[in-house]
């Protein structure tokens, strides 16, 4: 009896299972009770004999031998009827109900379902089987017969979940963002009234904290266990092992973690195809493993847990990692970098090519992966979810791939965008940066190539997409393209999709909007530049537009040679008082910023990786030795002692002073308004502070903070 | 047919849907153009938070753009074959709901081929007026998009 350890091990699923058992024995039940009006009925036994089969199916996979038992006995009597062989009468279907109960009780009790003793009910049963129906003894059962049984088992409640249709869920979730919506409104009207009526306050502060709870709720209730994709990954580590002759175990964590079922359903591709990479190019053969001293046996494991509003899946493998080198070589090989910019670049951004098409690393093509196909088409899927997507490479020792996924798909942030009058949600994911177009400014400017427009924007070229126009709201025949008139100030934003980048031209950007997409009505199906739907904060409706379908409406191709654009050099001011800040923490919750363009290079290290000298710390770094500042040490934040975690360094353009900024963790980049709110008291290495999500950002004065360390580690 | 209708103008002429298929009607409504879609799709509507797609049955009957007058009246179908998307499309005006038997219905007339015979399900004969029954599934369907 091996019933008592799987459950341990599998109880998500165990659960899964039970859930679906109950169903179906409920169903058993209202069959059996019909076919006691019509012995006959052979729709209803074939429905009998395939619910007790998938019963008895999954039951024998967690091996919970009592429940395959049981009914596999009523599956055979059902067969028996099936095949004419018996006649059911009322005995027969009371012993089947019964024998159903007995199921039903071992499946609520499924933990100790092996202890359940079944003999009774199978001797029962079976003894259908071999004679033939018994009449006459009707008399014995009248208290037992179904019709008798029909009342008390229409009482029958399952009780912790309940399956319910999805879209009824859906309704649910659009009624409570109406809510939301509804609230809003009525917070702004009765804000001036809330002292002047008595009591109201108290009324609306509930109001708007219920809201907030329900909308909550509705969102958790299509969260889905990570499980339901990573299920299906046993499997194929099976297949692969087999196809590629090596020895592949799998190690999952993080079934539990939930996501948005539309999330869920979209992962299961990119997953597989990581995992396809990891078993096929990062995994050795057994003896080339063994003859590097490493185990046999090759290890993928798959991690997910929370952070934050994401959740963090981490696909790694203990295989050969990617050899840099070569990539190099294959990058040179396939003319999308010069030797000189090559050289110019840290690790991280030559890896960063791996998502490139037409770029594999491995070495030769196989059945199951390395045609250069994929990998793109994973970043693409993964930044459309509003996720993020790194690897992390370890020569020899493996490689991970790191995916930050948001919860849920159907809450984005967007920017509102005008063109011709409309209003438009652009999803933040999608959008680089946001470039206004000044006449006379000879960093960015707009010109004409044959009728297109560009923009030339530090040093690159983009092409302009004009939104008013690919949308066909301009009239036709009045030579749009001309008609713009470049003297005014122009305002572009920069869209990237993958690799590709180009400019959409708005004729305004309105406010930031977090919003409740809603799937593209199937009768707008075939328009390509909208991904859906959403109701804005004013009620109207506005389109949300598909980066990727504006591209391919304005028929633009893209060409893998296209010149990155060399962020970091420029000054990211993007408005009056704006300015996009890199955004990071140490071992506490305060988040701190410095702005984008004073960070030449953000370094990912590992604790073990610094060596200390005297007080200072250092890496090295380009075969140099750089000192390492914690803010920590200087700034009045939540200090301590990083162990050999991994860490970043983010290296500052600072010439008088090379040294890179020790930090624990890297958030994000955003722009935020940096026109300083002046702390009460000044504090030494913090200019001032300015608000992200609602958090407090201190930005740091990086001068101010070395000679701060140069005071403390030198004298 | 037998049951009620609800009689409504629509460029002119005088309709009538079964009254089973309509979920509401609203008036004066407030709906999103959408740029580059479909021409016998007016635009998008928000019904309390369901957006709605609003039809454009001039288009779909006499192909050619109807006249949208500034607040526009709105019939809105239940969901049915739709799946779970909800479906409306503009009147000139809704009229009357009128009981219709079947000594009233007579088959569509051969000579009309300005409407797509397929998209009108009868016709009933009143006193006065003649109404055309449409056949809003068929007007719907997907098949027959140019």
């Amino acid at each position: 009896m091996i019933g008592g350890i799987p459950i341990l091990e599998n109880e998500e699923f165990i659960q899964e299972f039970v859930e679906e058992a109950r169903l179906h024995i409920q169903q058993v039940e209202s069959n059996l009770l019909g076919l006691a009006n019509n012995y006959q009925d052979d729709e209803l036994i074939n429905e009998l004999f395939r619910s007790v089969h998938s019963i008895k199916g999954t039951a024998g996979f967690f091996g919970l031998d009592n429940i395959v038992g049981l009914s596999h006995s009523m599956e055979s009597l059902f067969g028996d009827v099936r095949n004419k062989r018996i006649q059911l009468d009322n005995l027969s279907i009371d012993a089947l109900l019964s024998a159903n109960d007995y199921l039903k009780d071992m499946v609520d009790h499924v933990a100790s379902s092996h202890e359940m003793d079944i003999s009774p009910f199978v001797d029962k049963l079976g003894g259908f089987s071999h004679n033939p129906p018994m009449v006459g003894l009707a008399g014995e059962i009248q208290d037992n017969s179904p019709s008798n049984l029909r009342q008390s088992l229409s009482n029958i409640v399952i009780d912790e979940s309940i399956r319910v249709p999805i879209g009824l869920l859906d309704n649910l979730m659009n009624l409570a963002s109406e809510l939301v919506l509804g609230r809003n409104q009525l917070l702004r009207i009765l804000e001036g009234e809330r002292k002047e009526i008595e009591g109201l306050d108290p009324i609306l502060q509930n109001i708007d904290h219920i809201t907030s709870q329900i909308q909550e709720g509705a969102m958790q209730t299509r969260m889905q266990p990570l499980g339901n994709v990573f299920n299906k990954f046993p499997r194929l580590i099976r297949e692969l092992s087999r196809q590629l002759k090596k020895d592949i175990k799998l190690e999952m964590d993080g079934n539990q973690v939930e996501l948005d079922k539309s999330i869920i359903e979209s992962l299961g591709d990119p997953l597989t195809h990581i995992i396809r990479n990891a078993a096929d190019h990062g995994i050795e053969d057994p003896e080339e493993r063994e003859s590097l001293g490493k185990e046999r046996q090759g290890t993928i494991r798959i991690g997910a847990f929370h952070e934050g509003g994401y959740v963090s899946i981490n696909i790694s493998d203990d295989g050969s990692g990617i050899d840099t080198k070569s990539l190099k070589k294959k990058i040179l090989g396939s003319g999308l970098k010069t030797k000189e910019e090559l050289a110019d670049m840290d690790e991280r951004q030559i890896l960063d090519h791996v998502f490139l098409p037409g770029l594999s690393t491995a070495s030769s093509v196989t059945d199951v992966s390395g045609r250069g196909v994929g990998m793109d088409v994973v970043r693409t899927n993964i930044e459309r979810m509003g996720g993020t997507i790194e690897i992390q490479n370890r020569i020899h020792q493996g490689s991970s791939f790191i995916l930050n996924l948001p919860l849920t798909l159907a809450i984005i942030s967007s920017i509102i965008v005008e063109a011709s009058g409309q209003k438009f949600a652009l999803p933040q994911a999608d959008l680089q940066e946001m470039v206004r177009v000044k006449p006379g400014n000879r960093d960015r400017r707009l010109q004409y190539i044959k009728g297109s427009m560009v923009l030339r924007l530090r040093g690159g070229l983009l092409p302009i997409v004009s939104l008013s126009e690919v949308l066909g709201l301009e009239m036709e025949g009045e030579n749009p393209k001309r008609s713009r008139d470049l003297s005014e100030i122009i305002r572009i934003l920069i869209i990237k999709i993958g690799s590709k980048r180009f400019g959409l031209m708005v004729d305004g950007i309105h406010d930031d909007e977090e919003i409740l997409v809603k799937p593209l009505p199937i009768h707008l199906k075939s328009c390509k530049c909208y991904s859906g739907v959403t109701i804005l904060g004013d009620g109207d409706i506005a389109m949300i537009l598909d980066s990727d379908g504006i591209a391919g409406q304005a028929k633009l191709e893209f060409t893998d040679h296209i010149k990155e654009l060399d962020e970091e050099n420029d000054e990211e001011k993007t408005g009056d008082g704006h300015e996009t800040m890199l955004l990071f923490s140490c071992l506490g919750p305060e988040i701190m910023g410095i702005p984008l363009s004073m960070a030449s290079r953000v370094e990912e290290i590992y604790g073990e990786d610094i060596q200390h000298i005297g007080k200072g710390k250092y890496i090295k770094y380009r075969d140099q030795s750089l000192r390492l500042v914690s803010p920590h040490d200087h700034l009045p934040i939540h200090k301590g002692e990083y162990g050999n975690t991994k860490l970043y360094v983010i290296i500052p353009k600072l010439e008088k002073y090379p040294m890179g900024l020790l930090v624990h963790k890297i958030h994000d980049t955003a722009i935020l308004d940096t026109k300083l709110k002046e702390q009460d008291t000044k504090v030494n290495g913090i200019d001032g502070t300015t608000f992200w999500q609602d958090k407090i950002i201190s930005i740091l004065n990086l001068e101010e903070l070395i000679e701060m360390s140069l005071g403390e580690d030198n004298l | 047919m037998t049951g009620k209708i609800l009689t409504f103008h629509l460029n002119n002429e005088l309709f009538g849907i079964d009254i089973g298929l309509v979920k509401e009607i609203n008036r004066k409504i407030k709906y999103t153009p959408i740029p580059g879609g479909p021409e016998y799709i007016i635009g998008l509507f928000n019904m309390r938070g369901q957006v709605v797609t609003i039809f454009d049955f001039v288009y779909k009957l006499w192909d050619k753009k109807g006249h949208i007058p500034d607040s526009p009246t709105c019939i809105i179908l239940k969901s049915q074959s739709m799946g779970n998307e909800h479906i409306g499309f503009l009147v000139d005006r809704a009229e009357d709901v009128l009981d219709v038997s079947p000594e009233l219905c007579e088959p569509l007339p051969g000579n009309i081929d300005h409407i797509d015979q397929q998209y009108i399900r009868e016709m009933v004969k009143f006193e006065d007026d003649l109404i055309m029954i449409v056949n809003p599934d068929k007007i719907l369907s997907m098949e027959d998009h140019n």
